[in-house]
């Protein structure tokens, strides 16, 4: 999505919501009670922000693309923080019911940022890598690399008598292969994958000839290739994961809230 | 992995992550078999293949992205021949974040349920219609009903919640159970304003919303607020609050003529008083009691010690014996009523001795009637009577019937006079104290043409005889007696019945009301005041008019308030006062109570102009909110049954 269009949805949300809070401000100021209005309307935005994972379900519709749904969610999340302090009228509400809601709502909306963050960051990274993975594939790939490996300390112990690389796989570098490593230094953009296998690799360097040498390079490419793979699973699992904690907890708050919005009706209006 | 050519459909298998579950073999790092778990989270992979029958044989249908047709193909029996051990499918990420979902949404209903079954009191107060703790005095009345003090529906069950849900709730009804105000409770400010039908109908929860914690304000207004309706704007009270007028707050003419700056100036600096003066303000105002005014204390503490004395030599000569041209009495009704007077004993005892003597007795002869008395009748007997006092001849009869009746019966006639000019129960209060003997030898001296001689005069006060006249000595300060000829003599005027009529009640009013002769000096310090500000001292004669007895409250300022004990607690009692209420040395007090228009004052002190209040009264130093000083609810109250 061109960036232009999402400064335009920027500017919409923040153009309505001044226009909102102006509104109230002046309910307030004629004794009116524009917590009705802020109310309904933020549990109309929040229902909307549910819809996403609706859209998602419904891919074979024209409904508009991903991308676009994806921005309007973000947009729309926080419209609606804001949307929530000012029917709240603050920060903090004083009911243990309300508080609750509050928490779960913080929580969402904290999930949410998080979420877009991880979404809009991780990908560029993912690029920059120079390979391309489908998460659900790299246990395989994984596989493939892992068999691949041991195919290569085999083929060196069998081509020069020596054992000296097998060990070394055997007693260290099987680990690394093994499955994926490393997952929060790749998740915070760290390079400690990196500093291991070439602190694994140079270390028994100097103790293969040159036949095994040839096998040791071929190895290393497995293991720096893997550490791509590993960097893959890092930031795909961030990005898939994310939801799991956002999406539950939304529920939840559409449950409190239409509950929330019963009881004011019953009690209140 | 780089070789696009990796993903290719036919060396590519197709992933579908929205299944709920995902290979075994996989979760544990190893290779995923190509068939993946059956829907149902069997593994699906114990098989390579799902050999296809046709054409009469069986044949591998193992698919190119894991090798394609095995060598051995399927066994006689249609079963794959490439058998591997079966794994544990787990649930694929969307799968499980449908489970936390429901599970998610499955807690919050169960949350919901659990705590809405619970009492208000303990857990219960984490139940869901709790929006938060209500302010302290509604949370001590509702403690025993609950919720339902004030939400009709609480306890009402499914039906009346989906009633009360479709339906506007009013929350009033159950406000003004306890609450009253001076006015309807569902208008601006409890009252009617000319011109401004405007003003739609108000509610409570309009300004009041509960439920914001124990010690919450919930009556707070922000100045903005009230400047929605206001056309007059005050953003701040420092900045755009109208000034206070030109004579505040000193509109309305005191109820006692009591000149500060004189009494500062002159009298208190008097050597001959200066021992009685007071050391300040709070000698006579009670600060103790200060709530909206410093009171003064009574006459006794603040008046008394100089002006005491003043009182009982003011007195009130209710009836006198007039000037008579003729004596309209016969001697023999007198000498019936009263006996023979005592020179006429002395004279029958001499000529019963001249007869006794021998001597002749000659007839006694009947001297010129001359009047003992030159004085005209006091104006209220010329009231009472209705009788012209400028002219004995038509004045004389009645009068000397009066006296006549007063020498048979006493005080009685009199009575029976101002009942008719009155009330029946007028002469109680007026002639309260009156001996009927006091006034039967009164009358009978009269009716003798003679001056009474009292046998001692009123030293304490109360009523007495005294030559022509009988006379009435204030007892003291609010001496009832008193009072009540003054209120006769304002009503008398108000309801007099033709021109003649209301010439001598006015003449009767204007002596009682008179500030150097008026009975007791009463009106040298009560004020007297017209109902209404354009009555003065020359609006018509029936005017009812208004003894200043006590001092108003100041009760009928709505929705203003003001407290002086914060300030003088601030400022101190001494000089504090004088902060704020300063002299005014040139001002002519004693002006304003020449008038019955209490309108017309001139305060001994310089006006209070906002710039003193808001000396201290400022952005950043003391509260200047619009409730400080104003009121929002007219005479806002609680029902008796709440107290």
């Amino acid at each position: 999505m061109r960036s232009r269009q999402i400064a335009i949805m920027w500017i919409v949300a923040a153009v309505l919501f001044a226009a909102l809070a102006y509104h109230a401000h002046e309910v307030r100021l004629r004794l009116g009670n524009p917590v009705i209005l802020t109310g309904y309307l933020l549990f109309a935005v929040m229902v909307g922000l549910g819809l996403f994972n609706l859209r998602k379900k419904l891919p074979m519709l024209p409904l508009g693309g991903a991308t676009t749904w994806l921005e309007l969610h973000a947009v729309g999340g926080v419209f609606a923080i804001a949307l929530f302090w000012l029917h709240s009228g603050a920060l903090w509400p004083n009911g243990p019911y309300e508080q609750l809601l509050a928490v779960l709502f913080y929580l969402v909306s904290f999930t949410g940022i998080a979420g877009y963050i991880i979404q809009r960051s991780y990908p560029r990274r993912l690029t920059q890598t120079g390979i391309e993975v489908i998460y659900e594939r790299i246990p395989g790939e994984l596989a493939d690399l892992r068999d691949e490996g041991q195919n290569i300390v085999l083929a060196c112990t069998d081509e020069t008598g020596s054992d000296t690389l097998a060990r070394h796989y055997t007693e260290t570098l099987e680990w690394f292969f093994r499955r994926p490593r490393f997952f929060l230094n790749h998740a915070l953009g760290g390079r400690g994958s990196e500093h291991w296998v070439r602190r694994n690799f140079t270390s028994v360097e100097r103790l293969l000839n040159e036949a095994e040498h040839r096998h040791w390079e071929k190895l290393r490419a497995l293991a720096e290739a893997k550490n791509k793979i590993d960097f893959h699973y890092a930031a795909q699992s961030l990005t898939k994961w994310w939801p799991l904690s956002h999406v539950p907890l939304a529920a939840a708050v559409l449950a409190l809230a239409l509950w929330h919005l019963i009881l004011v009706n019953v009690y209140a209006l | 992995m780089i070789d696009p050519e990796r993903f290719r459909h036919d060396r590519s298998a197709y992933e579908r992550p929205t299944f709920p579950y995902r290979c075994g073999r996989a979760a544990l790092w190893g290779k995923p078999c190509a068939r993946g778990p059956n829907i149902d989270g069997t593994c699906g992979g114990t098989t390579e293949c799902a050999p296809f029958f046709k054409d009469d044989r069986y044949e591998c249908r193992r698919p190119r992205t894991a090798g394609g047709p095995c060598a051995e193909g399927p066994l006689p029996d249609g079963t794959c021949s490439q058998q591997q051990p079966p794994c544990v499918p787990r649930p694929t990420l969307r799968a499980y974040r449908g489970r936390l979902t429901l599970l998610s949404v499955a807690l919050t209903v169960a949350l919901i349920a659990a705590f809405l079954g619970l009492p208000p009191d303990g857990a219960g107060t984490l139940t869901s219609v709790n929006p938060g703790p209500l302010s302290g005095a509604h949370a001590n009345f509702t403690k025993d009903r609950g919720c339902v003090a004030c939400h009709e529906a609480h306890d009402q069950g499914v039906r009346g919640w989906l009633k009360a849900a479709f339906s506007a709730d009013d929350l009033d009804q159950q406000c003004v159970t306890c609450h009253v105000f001076g006015g309807p409770a569902n208008l601006a400010h409890n009252a009617t304003f000319p011109g401004r039908a405007d003003l739609a109908e108000t509610t409570c929860i309009m300004c009041h919303t509960e439920h914001k914690g124990e010690d919450a304000d919930i009556s707070m207004m922000s100045a903005a607020q009230c400047n929605s309706c206001h056309k007059l704007k005050a953003p701040r009270f420092a900045s755009g609050h109208p000034d206070f007028g030109p004579r505040f707050p000193y509109q309305e003419r005191t109820a006692i003529h009591f000149d500060h700056t004189r009494h500062f100036n002159i009298h208190f600096e008097d050597p001959r008083y200066v021992d009685r003066a007071p050391q300040g303000c709070v000698s006579c105002h009670e600060v103790e009691t200060a709530e909206r005014e410093v009171r003064p204390a009574g006459f006794e503490k603040t008046c008394a010690a100089c002006h005491a004395k003043a009182i009982p030599r003011k007195e009130l000569v209710v009836l006198n014996l007039p000037e008579f041209t003729e004596n309209l009495i016969d001697r023999e009704d007198v000498l019936e009523a009263c006996g023979p007077t005592l020179e006429a004993l002395d004279s029958l005892r001499d000529r019963i001795a001249a007869m006794a003597a021998g001597e002749a007795v000659e007839e006694e002869e009947l001297e010129d009637y001359e009047s003992v008395s030159w004085d005209s009748p006091t104006a209220i007997g010329a009231y009472l009577l209705g009788i012209d006092g400028d002219d004995p001849e038509a004045y004389q009869q009645p009068m000397q019937e009066l006296v006549l009746a007063m020498a048979t019966s006493g005080a009685g006639p009199l009575a029976q006079v101002i009942a008719e000019r009155s009330d029946p129960a007028a002469p109680n209060a007026l002639l309260a104290g009156l001996s009927p003997e006091t006034a039967k030898q009164a009358a009978c001296a009269w009716a003798a043409n003679l001056e009474y001689e009292a046998p001692a005069e009123a030293e304490f006060g109360g009523w007495y005889g005294d030559g022509t006249e009988i006379r009435y000595r204030p007892g003291g300060h609010a001496d009832p007696v008193v009072k009540a000829w003054l209120e006769f003599a304002i009503a008398a005027a108000a309801g007099a019945e033709d021109e003649e009529d209301r010439s001598r009640a006015e003449a009767m009013r204007n002596q009682l009301l008179s500030v150097s002769d008026g009975p007791g000096g009463c009106i040298k310090c009560h004020a007297v005041s017209a109902p209404s500000p354009t009555d003065g001292q020359n609006a018509a004669a029936d005017v009812m008019l208004n003894i200043e007895w006590t001092r108003p409250g100041a009760t009928d300022r709505f929705y203003t308030r003001f407290a002086h004990k914060p300030h003088i607690t601030l400022l101190g009692p001494g000089a504090g006062c004088r902060a704020c209420h300063k002299l005014d040395e040139t001002a002519d007090y004693g002006k304003s109570f020449k008038t019955w228009d209490a309108s017309a004052f001139v305060s001994n002190f310089k006006a209070i102009g906002i710039a003193t209040c808001t000396a201290c009264h400022a952005k950043g130093q003391v509260r200047e909110d619009c409730q400080l000083c104003h009121l929002y609810h007219l005479e806002p109250a609680f029902k008796k049954g709440m107290l």
